[in-house]
């Protein structure tokens, strides 16, 4: 087993105990200095970690959390910026269909589109035959595009 | 009043859901250690551990209603917690860029002059390692959970926490090798 493999394998190690499920660890420790040096160190640090202090002694989170209960939520503005936008998108939406509906029925056709409705009318044929290809007239038209 | 001392935790929850907040304090007092150590352990930071928990057990109030006893209570408040402490450190991040902890060690009053040193040194190097593999310590090493345990809590596979695990003992290793060669 090479060195750097060999650490791999010590960092892997959670506990001094584990180190009898690696054979070939185990070996390479008794036969190379280094690396039983560097297992001694993460001895070290899994005995520091173990040993780790609790934490200190903390008063009674109960009167804080039931105060907290009472007091006015974060929660609360952010439904006050909601209904904020909400209404703001309502006036919006309203204020486009006004002004919308007022300049549709204030624009007039244009001049040039009103005579051309009115040849339409005025030069309709009052043969069924021709109205008829008049009126399925498109249709090969659009068959071919596809 | 009921007394609630002898409550279950799912007799209490019950209440809770309920609005009963004396059988709510119960459950704060019942939880509230295993709750504060995690984030002691982990924001190194006393105030802040107290804003975590209390934050937790906000979320549990709010929660109780939905609240399910399929798994043991002790177990929901440890994945809030390691979600609220993961999510309070990110956003801390960008608040108060380089800002260094409070050492936990400096709350042993028992622990000698070295021993105490040695446990600022621990906490300080903790404080280096990216969240995922300090929590995964903190969970592991000083909080006893197994690796599967960890895994679970950090929505991670049990390969992936082994992984997160031995990245973080090594580069502690690393951080702590002057002071861990001369013990």
């Amino acid at each position: 087993m090479r060195c750097d493999k060999a650490r791999e394998r010590i960092a892997r190690q959670s506990s001094p105990a584990q180190l009898a499920g690696d054979r070939e660890l185990a070996s390479h420790l008794e036969a190379c200095q280094s690396c039983a040096g560097e297992w001694r160190i993460h001895l070290a640090l899994l005995a520091e970690l173990e040993s780790a202090p609790s934490a200190p002694p903390f008063p009674d989170l109960s009167p804080r959390v039931l105060s907290a209960l009472d007091a006015p939520r974060g929660g609360s503005s952010r439904a006050l910026q909601w209904a904020a936008a909400a209404a703001f998108a309502v006036l919006a939406l309203a204020l486009g269909f006004l002004f919308g509906s007022v300049s549709v029925t204030q624009a007039a056709p244009p001049e040039s589109m009103a005579a051309t409705y009115q040849r339409a009318i005025t030069t309709l044929p009052s043969n069924p035959a021709e109205l008829a290809s008049l009126e399925y007239g498109a249709r090969p038209a659009a068959r071919s595009l596809r | 009043m009921p007394d609630w001392a002898d409550a279950s935790d799912s007799q209490l929850m019950e209440a809770t859901a309920r609005g009963d907040r004396d059988a709510f304090s119960v459950l704060i007092g019942r939880h509230q250690g295993p709750v504060l150590s995690i984030a002691y352990r982990f924001l190194a930071d006393r105030s802040g551990a107290q804003d975590a928990a209390q934050e937790v057990f906000l979320r549990l109030w709010r929660s109780a209603r939905r609240y399910r006893p399929d798994a043991p209570l002790a177990a929901y408040l440890r994945t809030l917690t390691v979600n609220l402490c993961l999510d309070t450190k990110r956003k801390a991040r960008f608040l108060v860029l380089g800002q260094e902890g409070e050492v936990p060690g400096r709350h042993d009053p028992h622990g000698d002059l070295e021993a105490r040193e040695r446990k600022a040194a621990l906490s300080a190097a903790l404080q280096t390692l990216p969240e995922a593999q300090r929590m995964a310590v903190v969970l592991f090493h000083m909080e006893g959970a197994s690796v599967k345990e960890v895994a679970s809590l950090l929505d991670v596979s049990p390969k992936a926490a082994e992984s997160l695990l031995s990245r973080a003992r090594s580069s502690l290793r690393e951080r702590l090798r002057p002071l861990l060669a001369g013990s």
